[in-house]
């Protein structure tokens, strides 16, 4: 395994971001933005510098001199292009290797060691590996960049510039992953460093909303879900009820977890004029697999497009290289979240839902077939929703032996255990379903408050489906960079007429009554982090 | 921009409203524990009622309440034996602070800890919190400024909104909150234990207790889950060890002996080499502050013998772990070969 610690990371959702460091760092920024525009992103830069160096001091050296790496190796990328000498690609090459091979030690070593050690029954041993935070991110990141100096995109090389985009703290630990085109626009513009209270009044509500998933939502489903999964790894096995609870409260957990994270890096980083690409687009009212992807995390589902499917070959050689591409791209997706199987398998599974997506599409185009109505769509939806609380199994179990007893649980191959009070119902039912019912409680396993747990999940399962999301809410004053090509816009006119009225009613304006409620939301969410313990964002593993 | 004020006004006076209601409704009657806050009352009587006489009592969490049966111990070793385990929600410093009120000189004092209360995080949770609003008033009055000031700041929203449901139904209709208020009422308690009835079936109440303290009604096995790893603790946090230095000193003068045991495990596939090593150096480290009187491996049950919770024995375990105690007990304590390092 490898090692994480992230307990001195500097959280977003921590007193000492939100009233030491955010304020140094904005009223520095802008008041040096008055007088140097370099200076000012140079403040930035070191600013993000010590926010990754809070966590651990050493490993700012690691970062630094990746930047240092791909900056050099970037440029000279773009040198050899202009002058056409060749050795272009095997620079790019090289330098990605190099890339590779510094993710692969700290994410994979030991890993791959392990099944080393399993398949050849050797004893082979490296000892502890650090997983530096965000090496993903800032790997993949990097990747982007050389690919599109190859590609010529790449105009301008700016270190001080390089380094803030590299490091920019909002995005450093869990993303987006950025593209170099789409920053450094942002940073070189003028008025970049001067304050626009209009950015801070949007950024700062988007932050507060982000924050209110993170400890309203995201926390308390984690208090569900985590005993379930805990009780499996160690052998319990849980029954109908249980396994349910387990695997929708991760589900709704792991989405109000890291679109919170995504929210506030949105919201943190319009503070300081510079938009961010979306994330998230309401994921689970997605109506196919094929559509989940266009929105979740969908600046890594961008990247996996543009720098291995397409790669790979993409759809062009044809439907079953297609498929193929399909399933390399996912499973590697599935590793990069995670040097483990289950997320192997968790990749493999979405490679396959995409595959069976793409094949039914085309059935339904040969045969001529209409997408349906509201019915057929609603049928979709929950499929596909299906789909995706299967598969989030594997993504946060422990075991391949963990998930498969979870979904066993799930269809009820484990008993199903019920309060006392239904015992008059138990014989009538046992005598029809050949089904184990006890009368342990619904979860005997993990102990977990099922009523309470239910009302969690309805109201988390009613903000999925019948809500806007927070992007939707702040929609009219662009919190985001829009340019993103698959970006699935959600309308008003998509929406049911309910939802419609919904979001007229929470969308944001500038106005005292929202300023009031917006600072009365924030101050409830100080208060409840203040009484909760420090919980950390689940992409920060990744 | 008038929207940025707005927002940090609004949330400025939102602070100081939310804790000026925490102040003024600081012993609202919030849903609690109250059964724990009765039967501290009770257990503090029973122990008053052996005043003047030699006796031994047991104090913990709830794996002492539910795992030793103080009455057969009494019989057995021919002298008052109080059962004073209480609950493993209760901070480590309130369980010292409540049993050393009623403990006199020439008493033997056995603290049979929970492995958490050895941890380092000895921080007030939401329980403790609760607890302290709902009942537990006299922790509040004990605590210094500062401790105040970090106990207000962990009343969350909801906790507050409780309270506020509990002061307006405590003025407009107690009925309703009859059971909370009557439960803070010492005479009430204690005269309700005298005329108890034992109930039919195992409940969570202070008047589920017989007179030396046992919980009753244990019958059964009810936990599936797993149990504490058997080489837990390993360690004592130096904040806990010094806080257990300082009562076994403070005892000592007052002419109390302190000793320390085990609680029961779960049998588990956890070799004994582990469970040995874990022990060893919980032993090592802890020399320095007192004597442990029993071994762990004395005290692994099978699973059957655990009654809702890995820390909660059943009637038959409870003996077993009894037969243990007594036997512990003769050995290291009246025999006097167990002496405090310390």
């Amino acid at each position: 395994m490898f090692i994480t610690s992230h307990k001195h990371c500097m959280l977003f959702n921590s007193y000492v971001f939100i009233f030491a460091f955010l304020p140094v760092v904005f009223f520095g920024f802008y008041a040096i933005g008055r007088y140097s525009h370099n200076l000012a992103l140079l403040w930035l830069a070191l600013a993000s510098l010590f926010f990754y160096g809070w966590w651990d001091i050493r490993f700012v050296g690691l970062l630094l001199g990746s930047i240092i790496f791909n900056y050099g190796s970037g440029y000279l990328i773009g040198q050899s292009l202009s002058k056409s000498t060749g050795s272009t690609k095997w620079l790019l090459v090289s330098a990605i290797v190099a890339n590779m091979i510094l993710l692969g030690y700290f994410k994979y070593a030991n890993f791959f060691i392990e099944n080393l050690n399993h398949l050849a029954g050797t004893a082979l041993l490296i000892g502890e590996v650090f997983l530096p935070l965000g090496i993903s991110f800032f790997t993949f990141t990097q990747i982007a960049f050389l690919v599109d100096t190859y590609q010529g995109k790449v105009k301008e090389y700016s270190f001080i510039h390089y380094t803030l985009f590299v490091t920019y703290f909002p995005h450093l630990i869990a993303g987006p992953v950025l593209h170099h085109k789409e920053m450094m626009p942002q940073f070189a513009k003028p008025d970049t460093c001067l304050i626009n209270l209009e950015n801070v009044a949007v950024g700062l509500s988007v932050f507060v909303l982000g924050l209110a998933k993170k400890v309203l939502i995201a926390d308390s489903m984690g208090d569900m879900a985590t005993p379930i999964f805990d009780a499996v790894s160690t052998g319990g096995q849980p029954m109908l009820f249980e396994s349910w609870l387990g695997a929708l409260a991760y589900t709704l957990q792991l989405y109000f977890d890291f679109s919170a994270y995504s929210d506030m890096a949105i919201g943190l980083s319009l503070m300081f004029n510079v938009r961010l690409p979306l994330n998230f687009n309401s994921p689970y009212k997605a109506t196919s697999i094929i559509e989940f992807w266009r929105r979740w995390h969908m600046t890594l589902s961008r990247f996996l497009r543009d720098y291995l499917y397409i790669p790979l070959g993409g759809s062009r050689h044809g439907k079953g290289r297609r498929y193929v591409n399909l399933m390399a791209t996912m499973l590697l997706g599935g590793l990069w979240h995670g040097a483990g199987w289950t997320f192997v398998m968790w990749g493999g599974l979405h490679g396959f839902y995409l595959m069976i997506n793409h094949a039914w599409r085309n059935l339904k185009q040969k045969m001529g077939w209409g997408d349906g109505g509201r019915w057929s769509n609603l049928g979709a939806g929950a499929l596909t929703f299906l789909a995706v609380v299967v598969s989030w199994v594997f993504f946060r179990a422990d075991s391949f032996s963990s998930a498969i007893s979870i979904l066993q649980g799930m269809v009820a191959m484990n008993g199903v255990s019920v309060h006392q009070s239904f015992a008059k119902y138990v014989a009538v039912f046992t005598q029809k379903l050949p089904i184990e019912i006890s009368l342990e409680g619904f979860t005997p396993l993990s102990l977990v408050k099922i009523h309470l747990g239910m009302l969690q999940i309805i109201i988390g399962l009613c903000l999925v489906f019948f809500f806007p999301n927070v992007c939707q809410i702040v929609q009219r004053f662009r919190p985001t960079l829009e340019d993103m090509e698959d970006f699935v816009p959600i309308n008003f006119e998509s929406n049911l007429p309910a939802q419609t009225k919904l979001l007229r009613l929470m969308e944001w304006y500038p106005t005292k009554l929202q300023g009031a409620f917006y600072g009365v939301l924030f101050f409830i969410l100080l208060a409840y982090m203040a009484s909760a313990s420090k919980s950390e964002f689940l992409y920060f593993q990744f | 921009m008038k929207y940025i004020q707005a927002f940090f006004v609004s949330a400025i006076l939102a602070c100081v409203t939310y804790y000026s209601a925490v102040l003024i409704l600081i012993d609202a009657p919030v849903p609690a524990e109250y059964w724990v806050g009765e039967m501290i009352t009770i257990k503090k009587e029973l122990v008053k009622k052996h005043a003047g006489k030699s006796k031994i009592i047991i104090a913990g969490g709830s794996s002492t309440l539910f795992g030793i049966d103080a009455e057969y111990a009494s019989k057995s070793l021919d002298m008052p034996v109080l059962n004073f385990g209480l609950h493993a929600g209760l901070r480590l410093e309130r369980i010292l602070q409540i049993v050393s009120s009623v403990i006199e000189q020439g008493d033997v004092l056995v603290l049979a800890l929970e492995p958490p209360y050895y941890d380092c995080n000895t921080q007030l949770n939401s329980g403790h919190v609760t607890n302290i609003i709902g009942w537990d008033h006299d922790a509040w009055k004990e605590m210094n400024y500062s401790e105040k000031l970090e106990f207000v700041s962990l009343v969350s929203p909801t906790l507050l909104g409780q309270m506020v449901v509990a002061e307006i139904l405590k003025k407009l209709h107690p009925a309703s909150l009859s059971d909370r208020l009557t439960s803070l009422d010492g005479s009430l308690v204690l005269s309700r234990f005298r005329a108890r009835t034992l109930p039919s079936t195992f409940e969570y109440s202070a008047y589920n207790l017989n007179s030396h303290g046992d919980i009753q009604r244990t019958e059964g096995s009810r936990f599936k889950g797993q149990g504490y790893d058997m080489g837990s603790p390993s360690h004592v946090c130096d904040k806990t060890a010094d806080m257990l230095i300082s009562f076994v000193d403070r005892m000592k003068k007052k002419g109390v002996l302190v000793y320390f045991a085990n609680i029961p495990y779960i049998a588990s596939e956890v070799g004994l080499d582990t469970l040995r090593s874990g022990e060893l150096n919980f032993r090592n480290e802890f020399s320095h502050i007192g004597c442990i009187i029993d071994n762990r491996e004395d005290l692994i049950f099978d699973r059957k013998y655990f009654f809702n919770t890995d820390l909660h024995l059943n009637t038959e375990g409870r003996t077993l772990r009894t037969d243990a105690f007594i036997k512990a007990i003769r050995k290291n304590v009246l025999s006097g070969t167990c002496v405090n390092a310390h």
